[in-house]
Order: structure tokens, then sequence, then C-alpha cells
């Protein structure tokens, strides 16, 4: 018995109504779709992370061997070759780690500088941000250091974009505390890309300390969380790839040996 | 410029019909749901670059993300507690013929269950089905003709398809 393709068509079409499974009409919510994308993002991350460190470690061996002979000539092998020249630093490279949180503020008005105090302590300050709504111009200083200027709100991706910042301990003299105003006015991101928004740092912040003088209070919620954080161990001789250039680097600590900078 | 505001209206309106391609590709509910669920966020993460009718686009998806699932999953057999019936001669009325085209769509090789799907649910012209499946709209052609032979559709129809008479 053969059916014809409308048949099929119907078959196709009502295929699955009597097999028991409710809810399947409703097809899938657009927050698992998100929750998918942040997997898929994580696994991309981890993924490059692991390209990453794999690329490092062969780096590294093959810069420690000084390098592996090319063919099967014996009398390349035993040439002694000069070692490589590796530039140096004396700061270790990676993302300081958060230890504690110390402090935190929850804010309902933008437009007027919020300032945290923090108590007694020793350890170099890492500092987050959150602001609801759409992106919007964030200045934050942490102890004496130099006011900084970020963008906080929903990025351009739909995702939150959220402030971090870091202040060694050396710029906490002075008195520790973090403070952060939120700047009237929004910042159109839709069609912008990450990199696009970064090069127009400087002209959305232009004249930013007459705007903040004369900002009235306007509504909006935003946070600020302050963490002690520590920095990587600086250790001498120690080989690094250098996240801003690609390239190798040797740590010389000069003196500092096993202390982190900013950390007792 | 297309944004999310547009991809969640997408989703809503689409994923329903979405869902049951991928029901009729994977022949599991859950898979179904896993896998539209992946091929949507896929389609996010390239939203941008995404034409005016994103359909296309996210059926490549759900039919790469599905092939690439289906060679990688072990394919055993499913403990059942209940024997098939098999349907004599003379019990074989309509819903039988349709229980028959719905085990033979689930025995099609991957590729020619896509192409069903999208020729007969999808309703994509044999064109966007090439394009979609990257080969030439002879293979579909070639491949829906196999596929409608086991599914015992009009041999008529099956004619048709091969001389690429207009559906």
């Amino acid at each position: 018995m053969t059916i014809t393709e409308s048949e099929l068509r119907e078959i196709l079409n009502g295929d699955g109504d009597g097999d028991g499974r409710e809810g399947h009409n409703r097809g899938v919510t657009v927050a698992d779709v998100h929750r998918r994308v942040r997997a898929i993002r994580r696994r991309r991350w981890t993924t490059a992370g692991a390209v990453a460190a794999v690329l490092v470690a062969a780096v590294a061996l093959n810069t420690s061997a000084g390098g592996v002979a090319d063919d099967l000539d014996i009398w390349t092998g035993v040439m002694a070759r000069p070692s490589p020249t590796i530039p140096t630093t004396s700061r270790p490279l990676g993302e300081p780690h958060p230890l504690r949180e110390i402090a935190s503020g929850n804010y309902r008005t933008g437009g007027t500088r919020e300032e945290l105090q923090i108590g007694s302590g020793n350890n170099s300050l890492g500092v987050n941000v959150y602001c609801s709504g759409p992106l919007r111009r964030v200045i934050v200083w942490v102890g004496d250091g130099p006011p900084r200027r970020q963008l906080c709100g929903t990025g351009p991706d739909g995702y939150p974009m959220v402030i971090r910042e870091t202040q060694g301990a050396d710029h906490l003299t002075g008195g520790r505390t973090v403070s952060a105003a939120v700047l009237p006015g929004e910042i159109d991101a839709a069609g912008r890309t990450g990199g696009e928004l970064a090069e127009g740092m400087a002209g959305f912040f232009e004249g930013w300390e007459e705007r903040l003088a004369e900002a009235e209070p306007f509504p909006l919620k935003w946070s600020v969380v302050v963490r002690e954080v520590i920095y990587p161990v600086c250790r001498d001789n120690i080989r690094q790839l250098d996240p801003r250039t690609g390239e190798m680097v040797r740590l010389s600590c000069g003196g500092q040996g096993a202390t982190p900078p900013g950390n007792p | 410029m297309r944004d999310r505001a547009d991809f969640e209206h997408y989703v809503e309106q689409r994923s329903a019909r979405l869902l049951r391609a991928a029901y009729l590709l994977c022949r599991d509910w859950g898979t179904a749901e896993d896998l539209l669920q992946t091929a949507l966020a896929k389609a996010w993460l390239a939203w941008r670059r995404v034409g005016d009718d994103p359909d296309p686009y996210v059926y490549r998806i759900l039919v790469n993300t599905h092939a690439t699932w289906w060679r990688r999953r072990w394919r055993g057999e499913t403990p059942s507690e209940v024997l098939p019936e098999v349907p004599d001669g003379d019990a074989m009325d309509a819903l039988a013929t349709r229980e028959a085209v719905r085990q033979a769509l689930a025995g099609l090789p991957g590729r020619q269950r896509a192409v069903i799907v999208l020729r007969y649910f999808a309703d994509l012209p044999d064109q966007r089905i090439a394009e979609i499946l990257g080969c030439s709209v002879a293979t579909v052609r070639s491949q829906a003709s196999r596929a409608l032979r086991k599914l015992r559709v009009d041999p008529a129809a099956v004619a048709a398809i091969t001389t690429g008479e207009p559906r």
C-alpha cells in the first residue's frame, strides 16, 4: 500500500502528537537558548585556554631545549647554538586572584560619587561595578590611584558589561577607599562591537569632570563590590607568554623574591 | 541590523516548528529540545551575519549538529518491554500505514531523512535544501527519490522527483 506526497506531509506535520509528550508545541524558551549560549562560550574559552596552554608548553619546551635539530644531519645536532635572547620582565604576568569580599554598596541613584571605606589590611583591592539598564559611563577611584574611566550596563551583545578594576597595595597607603560615580546619559551600544566602543572611550568621557560636577541625581540601580586580591607570585627565571605581545618573557624579580608586587 | 529583540522574537515565533523538525530528525523529544537549543544558541552567536530569512541558516545548523551528534553517540537498540505488533495484510488500515511510514522514516539514513524533513515538513525548495546540505540539486533529488521509495510513496511522485518536475 502506497501513500501520496500530501499524506506524507500530513504525517510529518502531525507526527508526535500522540506520543504522550506534553508541552513540545511550545518549542524552547529564550532563556534556555541563552543558557546554552553561555555554556558554548564557556566551552570555547576553555578550549582556547587549553590550546594557549599547550602552545605555551610547546614554546617553553622548544626554547628551553634550545630548539630541535631540523634534519637528520648529526653535525647540525652537535654544533653549539647561541641561546635565544628572551626579554625579561620584573612583574609576573597574569590576572590577580580574588580573595574575600570586604565591602559592597547598592545604590539607587546615579550622578553622585559614592564612597566605600575599606577596613585595615595590606592586600591589593579588586573592584567590580555592576549597572542595570543600558550602557553608561562610570568613573572608579581605588585608593590614591588615578580615576579610571569605564563602561557598565548592557553591552552590544546583550550581556552585562561589568567593570573590573584592581589596584596594587602601593597605591593604598593614603587610605583604603573605593569610590565610583555613574555619569548621566546613556551610550547607544547598538551595532557597535566591543572594539569600536573601546576606540570611542576618549570621546565618551570628554569633559566628564564638568558633567559629574553639574549632574543631578537620577534613578539607577547599580552596585559596587570590593574584594581583596592577590597578584601572581614573582619567581626568578620563570618563563611566561606575554598575553599582550604573544612573546615569551623571563621573570627577573630583582630581589623581590617570592613576594607578589603590591602584597606583603 | 539584526539585534537581540529580533532574535528573541524569532525564537518565540519559530521554535515550536523548529522543535518538530528537530524531533523528525532525531525521533526523541528530549534530544530534539537539546538539539534545537544548541542550534539556536549557535545561530545567536552568528546572528549579525544571518540574512533576512534565518530559517535556512537555522535548519543548516540543526542538520549539521544532528549529524555530528549522530556520529558521536552510541546508537544501540532501545530496550522495550512490549514487542512491536506486526500488522498482517488484512489489518493494514490507514493508521497502520502511517505507523509504517513513521518507522520507515526513523530507519532512513540521516541524509535522506534530512532531505525528507526539509522538503516535506519545512517546505523548502530543492535549491535551498542543496545549499543547506552542501550538495547539488541532483543529489537532493536522488536522495529524496530513494527515501520516498522506502517510505512507499506513490511511484508517480517518485518518478516526478527523479525527472525534476516541479512539485
